[in-house]
């Protein structure tokens, strides 16, 4: 493992951040979250900006907890960039080497290097000024390559830049990382960003990790019902009995293969919460229209580039679906399942 | 933890460095002279006398002037226990008591007194001696004013309504030379006096220097200053057109003068150098540069000094501490109505 | 240094950032009232605070020294207020400059200032020479003399203050708010009421708790301008009982009073200033500035006018006194330099050349302590954890508050402790002026280095950057222009100081504002005009220069 969080307590005002995980080599993770939930405050910790009252924070064994931010050479992205405004492209590519006392040629190489890899030759005499966000986002980026990190950090890399500069850059930064093996951690509240980039990805909630795993687990087999509700539509139907593994639910009955066990997760609120009713997750993947017996609503439709849009009702629960057939509003449509997911309620 | 060495550094070589300036002190072929700023001034009379001196006795005069002569005299106090300097220039009548009370000077009778008229002797016991004097007066502007006051009493007349700068008692010595006059030409009615007196004063300002600054501007045509100040338009300017007033009551004289620092272990060389302030020399250059009457009788003064009216009454103030505070408590009652 | 954080309250500090204050100010302070106390007793001092607190007369002063400050600043601050609208909305030749020019009256010794405005306004000053050209029987204005004069030089003195303070905060709101507001409705008077003055509240709080500590302490321009003892100061009492009537013990608990009133003003001013919102700071863009045209235009010609009349011409008036002789009696006035020449002719020993360099030696030496000083405590403010930090900041802004009489005095026993020619005297010299130019400049700094981005040092410790290179390769270049701000600022006070320097200049050393002392007390009132007219010039080729290098930096 390359990071480790160990029991860390961070408390700033009324903000308490708890965290005990560990991040693996060479791998994109994502820290995800509604505003808040502590993400950025993680990567802070990490970087050296902030230090916390309790625990330790291990870097490839080390123990980096007290270390000053300049010692751990570990980049660094800021969401609103932190490009030096009284420097050129060039300085602010090069700053962090000339903190190493690299030699100016080694420099210049390096930097024709990193141009080229972030797609910036011939920028080196530019105000930073002069740039259009995304050229700025990217010296940013060259700049925190720089000095070859241990391990990079984004803060909310892209949350600046318009939808298709955000999806262009999100595939370079994703490139460079696989290309050069590189451990990044981004910050991000984008659950489509969070899972079309990442390896692996924390989901984080008020000052604490929830949940942790690769995106396709996390989305199709998620521990919690926070976190499916969080990472995208489904219907989350509460279980009404349930005996060894048949579960009964307003849809009928469903035997689950085995029991999902989740020991070693416990969140912190969970056993203070008063309705502490399970549910099962079924996404709107695993269900099929026109077969099968239970019939749903449709509420509304629209037309878009993935097929129909279909909002559905089903009892009292509304979803949506996508449907390559045209079903207009009102009809009743038959549905079925062919997969759920057993949740525990937050 | 650099910087505080860095500090502790600097506070080192400040220590050492004043201890370095304090051993050269104590060489005897050089005079500390403690004086009002204005003597040092290289538009007043210190410079010129101190070069004369130096070239004629060979010892070095320092002049420290930290401000004015109530200034010098706080630093002589301030110093009692530990005192530097050896002499002392610009003491006036009006700090005489005090700075004889706080025991800062030692008495010197100089020779060169026996030509100084008795009148002016500041101290019987030749702790101070006298240098320079000259009548507080009324100066007014001749080109603005064409029928002049010739008494206290008129200046409160109708006429000069709004026409006089005066000087504050309590920040300024020609303030204080103006109230104490009125206190002794008045007696007991000096309040009514200042109360006709108030609707023709312009303003009463903190300092001389101001007061005749307006004045010179034209913002009024009477001023208190000295009897001897329409000299230095004459000597400088070529113009007659300031004149001095000789009020019938007679006026208070400022005499301004010179002594012994207690302590000092450099008697012989302070004495010289008093001496020298009673030379023609000395005495020339209060003429001309503080525009003040010598206290020797027979210098010989610029043409300009016909300008410079003397009073044959000098009048001499008696108010101690306390009642004057008192006055001044009432006077500030009066102006403020 | 000490590399690990352990918990909070074992690094806390307050000593160490004060150190330099405690030097130069609160040891010397300390020195007179311990005095006081030994020869006095705590006894005699109580009853002498309480015999003032009980005395009418006494009270009245008080009262009168209050309500003068707050009028001046009350007006400072309305006539500063359409000028800041004007200013943080359009773009003008020469607006820096004009925002510069509020250090031109701190520079000028507040004697000059009276000349001055006896020159312009003054019975035979321009304005009333103007007004009997065009009307030949009239009597002219009479404003000198009266309690409107004071409030008139008041805002002389304060108004480019409360102008750039205001215009500083004014332009610092996005102007999207206003427009939002517009397109919500809200009528532009209305948007002014609601959307900008709260927002405006603490740089408007903050000018004004400055402007009015600095006509608490005020003093010559009361005496003269008010028309004499009618209008009395604090501050006149304090040098009346330590000068005239030698009484330590009144003049100390008056000082004290003083300074007590100072210190709830500074704590209330900084007070005002936590609230400021540190969430806007960004300061107004070039492309943000509207272009200058229609009714804008109008508005700002008139001001600007109104501003020249008010400030710019009462200061040509003293000027223009250096360049006139009147020959005879009645002769006519001639332009000469005969009063330049005569300060630079070899007769008075070259000394004003020499004053000259005097000056510019103390100024630059306590230009470099303020800002040597001021980035150390800011520094040590902004980074480190203090104890009190409220407290200790009022502490470095005290030095704001104080009877300048009574930090004379306490400057004269430390020179006592010194040998006549010592050199130290001149480090004294520039200790006392980095004292009265340090709260400012530390102030302007802290704002400063609150408003630089985090990030940004971040982003370079993030890169490797030790704190000593993070300090000069990013905090130094971007603070740079604060920075000068703040030398040009020590500069112009240190030129213009005179008191420490009477009292502690070594033999033979003269500075300008010295030299114009001199001057004015041998009649040579021409003379001395001429030398505060050199005062300005240099003051503002110092500015020049700062501005050039500043305007440079940005491209």
């Amino acid at each position: 493992m390359l990071i480790e969080f160990n029991q860390v307590r961070f408390q700033q005002g009324d903000f308490i951040l708890h965290a005990h995980l560990s991040m693996p080599q060479g791998k994109m993770i994502c820290l995800l979250g509604p505003s808040g939930s502590g993400k950025t405050t993680l990567l802070r910790l990490l970087a050296g900006f902030e230090t916390p009252q309790q625990g330790k924070i291990l870097l490839q064994d080390r123990d980096i907890t007290h270390q000053p931010a300049w010692k751990r050479r570990l980049g660094y992205l800021f969401q609103d960039l932190a490009l030096f405004p009284h420097m050129r492209v060039d300085e602010n590519i090069c700053f962090g080497l000339s903190m190493d006392n690299i030699p100016k040629e080694q420099q210049k190489m390096r930097l024709k290097e990193l141009l080229t890899l972030v797609d910036l030759e011939g920028y080196e005499k530019r105000q930073v000024q002069q740039l259009s966000g995304g050229e700025r986002q990217r010296v940013a980026l060259a700049r925190a390559l720089a000095p070859n990190p241990a391990c990079l950090m984004l803060d909310e890399p892209l949350s600046a830049l318009d939808a298709s500069v955000r999806e262009r850059l999100g595939r370079h930064i994703r490139k460079i990382q696989q290309y050069q093996n590189l451990t990044t951690i981004f910050v991000t509240h984008d659950q489509d960003e969070a899972m079309r980039l990442s390896d692996y990805i924390y989901i984080m909630k008020d000052g604490e990790m929830l949940e942790g795993g690769s995106p396709e687990e996390l989305y199709e087999k998620p521990v919690y019902s926070w976190t499916a509700q969080f990472l995208g539509d489904g219907i989350l139907l509460p279980i009404l009995a349930e005996k060894s593994n048949k579960i009964t639910t307003v849809w009928g009955d469903f035997i689950l293969e085995k029991n999902e066990d989740i020991e070693g997760l416990t969140w912190k609120k969970e056993a203070s919460n008063p309705i502490k009713k399970d549910r099962i997750l079924i996404r709107p993947q695993w269900i099929t229209l026109g077969r099968g017996n239970k019939k749903a609503r449709v509420l509304s439709r629209e037309f878009g580039p993935k097929g129909y849009r279909l909002e559905m009702q089903f009892k009292d629960q509304n979803f949506i679906l996508y449907s390559q057939k045209n079903i207009e509003a009102g009809q009743w449509v038959n549905m079925e399942c062919d997969k759920v997911h057993r949740l525990r309620c937050l | 933890m650099k910087k505080l060495s860095l500090i502790v550094l600097l506070l080192t070589a400040i220590f050492s460095l004043s201890a370095l300036s304090k051993n050269e002190e104590s060489s005897s072929n050089e005079l500390l002279v403690y004086c009002y700023d204005s003597f040092a001034s290289e538009w007043g009379p210190g410079p010129a006398i101190v070069q004369a001196f130096e070239e004629e006795t060979g010892i070095k005069v320092i002049l420290q002037a930290p401000g004015d002569g109530i200034t010098v005299l706080t630093q002589l106090e301030l110093e009692k226990e530990n005192p530097r300097a050896d002499v002392v220039v610009g003491l006036d009548n009006n700090l005489v008591e005090r700075a004889l009370n706080s025991q800062v000077l030692q008495p010197y009778k100089s020779p060169l007194l026996e030509s100084v008229d008795p009148e002016l002797i500041l101290d019987d016991s030749y702790h101070l001696i006298p240098y320079d004097w000259g009548f507080f007066a009324i100066c007014y502007d001749s080109e603005k004013l064409t029928e002049v006051p010739h008494s206290l009493e008129s200046l409160t007349s109708e006429i000069y309504k709004n026409s006089i700068i005066l000087m504050d008692p309590r920040t300024s010595t020609p303030g204080m030379g103006f109230f104490l006059w009125t206190l002794e030409v008045y007696g007991d009615n000096w309040k009514d006096y200042w109360k006709r007196l108030k609707p023709n004063l312009l303003t009463v300002v903190e300092s001389w220097s101001t007061g005749y600054g307006l004045f010179t501007s034209g913002e009024a045509p009477m001023v208190l200053s000295y009897s001897s100040s329409p000299a230095y338009h004459v000597e400088y300017e070529g113009t007659t057109r300031y004149q001095a007033l000789i009020f019938d009551e007679g006026h208070p004289v400022q005499i301004e003068g010179a002594g012994l620092v207690k302590g000092s272990d450099n008697l012989e060389a302070g004495k010289l150098f008093l001496d020298f302030l009673l030379s023609q020399t000395s005495q020339e250059a209060f003429a001309l540069s503080n525009i003040m009457f010598p206290v020797i009788e027979d210098t010989p003064l610029p043409e300009s000094f016909a300008y410079a009216l003397k009073s044959d009454k000098i009048i001499t103030p008696h108010v101690d501490q306390e009642q004057l505070d008192i006055a001044i408590e009432e006077w500030l009652e009066i102006m403020g109505e | 240094m000490n590399k690990t954080f352990g918990s909070g309250l074992l690094r806390k500090k307050m000593g160490l950032p004060l150190f330099p204050l405690l030097l130069l100010f609160y040891l010397p302070l300390f020195g007179i009232f311990f005095k006081l106390f030994q020869q006095e007793g705590a006894g005699a001092m109580a009853g002498q605070l309480k015999e003032l607190l009980g005395s009418p007369s006494f009270l009245r002063t008080l009262g009168f020294t209050i309500s003068q400050a707050a009028l001046s600043a009350v007006f400072s601050l309305l006539l500063a207020l359409p000028g800041a609208a004007l200013f943080s909305r359009y773009d003008f030749p020469f607006k820096k400059l004009i925002l510069s020019l509020s250090f031109i009256s701190f520079i000028l010794p507040p004697i000059l200032v009276v000349l001055a405005f006896v020159q312009f306004w003054g019975n035979q000053g321009w304005v009333n020479q103007f007004i009997r050209w065009i009307f030949p029987q009239s009597q002219g204005i009479h404003i000198l003399y009266s309690g409107k004069a004071i409030i008139l030089a008041h805002v002389f003195y304060n108004l480019p203050l409360a102008l750039r303070l205001i215009y500083d905060g004014w332009s610092s709101l996005p102007h999207s708010q206003e427009e939002a507001a517009y397109s919500l409705g809200c009528s532009p008077l209305k948007t002014f009421r609601k959307v900008i003055f709260p927002q405006l509240l603490p740089s408007v709080g903050s000018s004004l708790l400055l402007i009015f500590l600095y006509c608490f302490l005020s003093f010559a321009i009361i005496l003269v301008l008010g028309g004499g003892p009618r209008f009395s100061t604090l501050e006149v009492e304090v040098y009346q009982q330590i000068k005239f009537s030698n009484n330590y013990l009144k003049g100390g608990m008056i000082a004290l009073i003083e300074m007590a009133l100072g210190m709830l003003l500074m704590w209330s001013y900084l007070k005002i200033e936590s609230r400021r919102t540190l969430g806007y700071s960004q300061t107004l863009r070039h492309e943000d500035m509207k272009p200058l045209a229609g009714q804008g235009k109008w508005l700002l010609i008139i001001y600007l006018l109104f501003y020249m009349f008010f400030l710019a011409a009462p200061l040509l008036a003293m000027i223009s006194k250096a360049f006139i002789i009147q020959r005879g009696w009645n002769g006519p006035r001639e332009f000469t330099l005969t009063w330049f020449a005569a300060l630079f002719t070899p007769g008075h020993g070259m000394l004003s050349l020499k004053a000259i360099l005097t000056s510019l030696k103390y100024a630059l030496g306590s230009t470099l302590l303020v800002l040597n000083i001021s980035l150390f405590l800011g520094h040590q403010m902004l980074r480190k954890k203090i104890l009190f930090p409220r407290f200790t900041e009022m502490l470095i802004l005290m030095p704001l508050g104080i009877s300048s009489v009574l930090l004379a005095l306490s400057y004269l026993r430390i020179s006592m402790g010194l040998s006549h020619n010592s050199p130290l005297k001149g480090l004294l010299i520039i200790g006392i002026h980095c004292i009265i130019a340090l709260p400012l400049a530390y102030r302007s700094l802290v704002q400063r280095i609150h408003q630089l981005p985090v990030n940004l040092t971040e982003a370079a410790q993030s890169l490797g950057a030790k704190p000593w290179r993070l300090f000069t390769k990013i905090e130094l270049p971007l603070l740079k222009p604060i920075l000068r701000t703040s030398a040009l600022f020590a500069f112009a006070l240190s030129m213009g100081e005179v008191n420490a320097v009477l009292i502690l200049s070594q033999p033979g050393d003269v500075t300008i504002p010295l030299a114009i002392y001199r001057l004015m007390g041998s009649y040579n009132f021409n003379g001395a005009s001429a030398m505060g007219t050199l005062l300005i010039f240099i003051t503002m080729a110092a500015f020049i220069l700062m501005e050039k290098r500043n305007h440079a930096d940005r491209i």
